[in-house]
């Protein structure tokens, strides 16, 4: 059976991608466009990396990881919330910072090889169902923590006054504020979340996935997170069952050799492809879709009256 | 002494530039200082290293062009009010259509092969920006999300020619053949890298500047980017106007990556213009968008990148140090607003003391 380890695969590969991806729904509700993802990514990657080379602890790397998205999640928030600057440049110039300082810092630490990382956790009784024990029961801590982590945001989101509270500053600042929510309050809390979040995402490919750390190691999936919270329509639950998507179509192309190999995919597509299927299917997605619940104020920096 | 308003007007943003470069130098220091070197010994390199010798100055200078370029194209989008961040990819298009236009046509003479190596890149890369034009203008599609997804389709599409297709097998690094000596763009100095791309550069922004400064056409683009209900109320065909913004914005990108497989490298490798387009928006930021200071501010990451070349060798720093440094300077590129804040505050304090 190919499809076990390919799907046991995919549900891995959305492990990061729903962390990040949720982070940035908090963060786009509360009209907040973090689009740099991929650096908050990069550097919770590369804490990840040296956390567990350091103290031989992973879970001292995801506590660095998370700390180093929260940094580059600041530096955004002060730039974007505070002084109200553009915040796609912005965006840009975290993921340009993110890309050069996580190889940097790593370089000058002069750390090489691998870490220890999680490993798979078996599920006791759940682990041995056939099919999606396997898939679902079989994976490495972070995961379970993920699921968990997704049903907490969900209920914040749509259930709490926090919540509530979120998206009315993200539809009509201008109204939340004279409501007495402090408008700037909510937006760094939301933006924090976000490099919290996408910072345990990346510490999650140094520690469970690759288990080690070079330049750049994301590539390009901190994107496809930020591509999935609009295509899915800022929907947290939507998010979600986009994120598994891609993953397993990411996934596809990281396993395209064993499929090639038993002729389900013709020789003539390499894996590049597959690497593209992702982006291409965004935007036919955000195509079609054409009435988007785009939150009102995304975008645009608050500034009192 | 009280300056003129016309001059006030052209040096107004300056101020703010000169900040944003001060400030993101500062930060540098503070984190090669941080990391055990010596932040002048490393400034002093990088300073060497761009503007030391003529040929490093050539190297400078020909780092400067496809920044430029890509700039450029940010602006001409950025006027109609087209956020196009697909630059990134669109260097790699371009340089994808200098091989293919580079590699075939090699029976031309130079005095043809160049200008339809250029027109190839301009035109294609043009049509490919001008999808997500139409995207943003038929459909109301956000293009910010549409080009930063581009990048990566064009990004792995490069991938798989340098890997399979064009991989050259005379080399054990997966890089294309490299192109016809007649479609090379000629070295203005003899036994530097100083070639026709930066030229073309300052042309080009000279001709965006007339462009949206004197003609009908860049005034309605203008007025498009400014206001788009009001450009339709005054009867603009605006959908027109984005398209033609979008076709010059994707071309002038293209033409980066043109220059650097034309000019510089003569064949495509894996991560070859990694940056660049970021970079080049960067550059636009720090240039206020205006085509005449890109030319300045593009200068000027051209300088921090070709220098930077030689601080990492200078001073014994990683090779992450140099996107490190240009991240900085993005970044502090958006803090002109401390500046104002300063100024309140000073004034603030100024009134509380007098009373």
């Amino acid at each position: 059976m190919i499809v076990i380890p390919l799907l046991s695969v995919a549900v891995a590969l959305a492990t990061p991608l729903i962390l990040a991806a949720l982070g940035e729904t908090f963060s786009q509700k509360s009209g907040v466009i973090n689009v740099g993802l991929e650096g908050y990514m990069l550097m919770g990657s590369m804490g990840g990396y040296i956390g567990a080379k350091f103290t031989g602890n992973p879970w001292m790397g995801v506590l660095l990881g998370i700390i180093f998205g929260l940094i580059a999640s600041l530096i955004m928030a002060y730039l974007c919330i505070t002084l109200g600057s553009d915040q796609i440049v912005c965006g840009i110039g975290i993921n340009v910072f993110g890309w050069g300082f996580s190889s940097f810092l790593v370089r000058i630490m002069r750390l090489s090889g691998g870490v220890e990382g999680f490993k798979p956790i078996d599920i006791p009784i759940l682990s041995h169902l056939p099919f999606l024990g396997p898939i679902l029961f079989q994976q490495t801590i972070l995961t379970y923590l993920t699921v968990l982590l997704a049903i907490i945001l969900a209920i914040i989101l749509f259930r709490m006054s926090f919540g509530l509270r979120v998206r009315a500053v993200g539809e009509e600042p201008l109204a939340a504020d004279t409501l007495g929510i402090n408008v700037k309050l909510i937006r760094y809390l939301c933006v924090l979340l976000c490099g919290a979040m996408a910072g345990l995402g990346g510490s999650f490919y140094t520690l469970a996935w690759l288990k080690e750390f070079f330049e750049g190691i994301t590539a390009g999936r901190g994107f496809i997170a930020l591509a999935t919270v609009i295509v899915s329509g800022w929907n947290p639950y939507f998010v979600i069952g986009m994120c598994f998507f891609f993953a397993a179509v990411d996934g596809l192309a990281l396993r395209i050799d064993i499929l090639q190999y038993y002729g389900l995919v013709p020789q003539i597509l390499p894996y590049p492809f597959f690497r593209m299927i992702p982006y291409i299917l965004s935007i036919i997605v955000l195509a079609v879709r054409k009435r988007l619940a785009v939150p009102k104020a995304l975008g645009v920096p608050y500034k009192k009256g | 002494m009280k300056l003129p308003e016309r001059w006030k007007r052209y040096f107004g943003g300056f101020y703010g530039s000169a900040w944003s470069v001060i400030l993101g130098f500062a930060i540098g220091a503070i984190m090669i200082a941080a990391s055990g070197a010596d932040p002048i010994a490393a400034y002093s390199a990088l300073i060497d290293g761009a503007f030391g010798s003529p040929y490093k100055l050539s190297e400078t200078l020909a780092k400067t062009s496809p920044f430029l370029f890509s700039a450029l194209g940010f602006v001409a989008g950025y006027k109609a009010g087209f956020w196009n961040v697909g630059t990134e990819g669109q260097i790699l298009l371009g340089a994808i259509f200098a091989i293919w236009g580079g590699v075939n046509f090699g029976y031309l003479p130079p005095i043809l092969h160049i200008p339809l190596v250029c027109l190839l890149g301009f035109v294609a890369t043009g049509l490919w920006c001008m999808i997500f034009g139409v995207l943003k203008a038929k459909f109301g599609i956000n293009e910010i999300i549409t080009t930063l997804m581009s990048n990566y389709m064009v990004f792995w599409l490069a991938h798989y020619l340098v890997h399979w297709p064009w991989d050259d097998p005379y080399v054990h690094r997966p890089q294309t053949v490299p192109i016809a000596a007649s479609a090379f763009f000629p070295v203005l100095i003899p036994n530097t890298k100083l070639h026709l791309g930066i030229v073309l550069g300052v042309i080009c922004a000279f001709l965006l500047y007339l462009f949206f400064k004197k003609t009908v056409l860049g005034y309605n683009i203008r007025s498009v980017g400014l206001s788009l209900d009001a450009a339709k109320y005054g009867g603009i065909n605006v959908v027109k106007m984005i398209l033609i913004a979008t076709f010059i914005s994707g071309g002038l990108s293209g033409m980066a990556g043109v220059g650097e497989v034309s000019g510089y490298h003569h064949f495509l490798e894996d991560y070859m213009t990694e940056g660049y387009g970021f970079v080049g928006i960067a550059a636009a930021m720090l240039g206020r968008n205006n085509p005449l200071g890109v030319i300045l501010s593009s200068l000027f990451f051209g300088f921090l990148w070709g220098g930077s070349q030689y601080m990492v060798r200078g001073a014994e720093l990683p090779v992450g140090v140099i996107k490190t440094f240009v991240g900085i300077m993005i970044l502090t590129s958006l803090t002109g607003p401390i500046i104002e804040m300063l100024k309140r505050g000073l004034y603030r304090l100024r009134r509380k003391q007098t009373g």
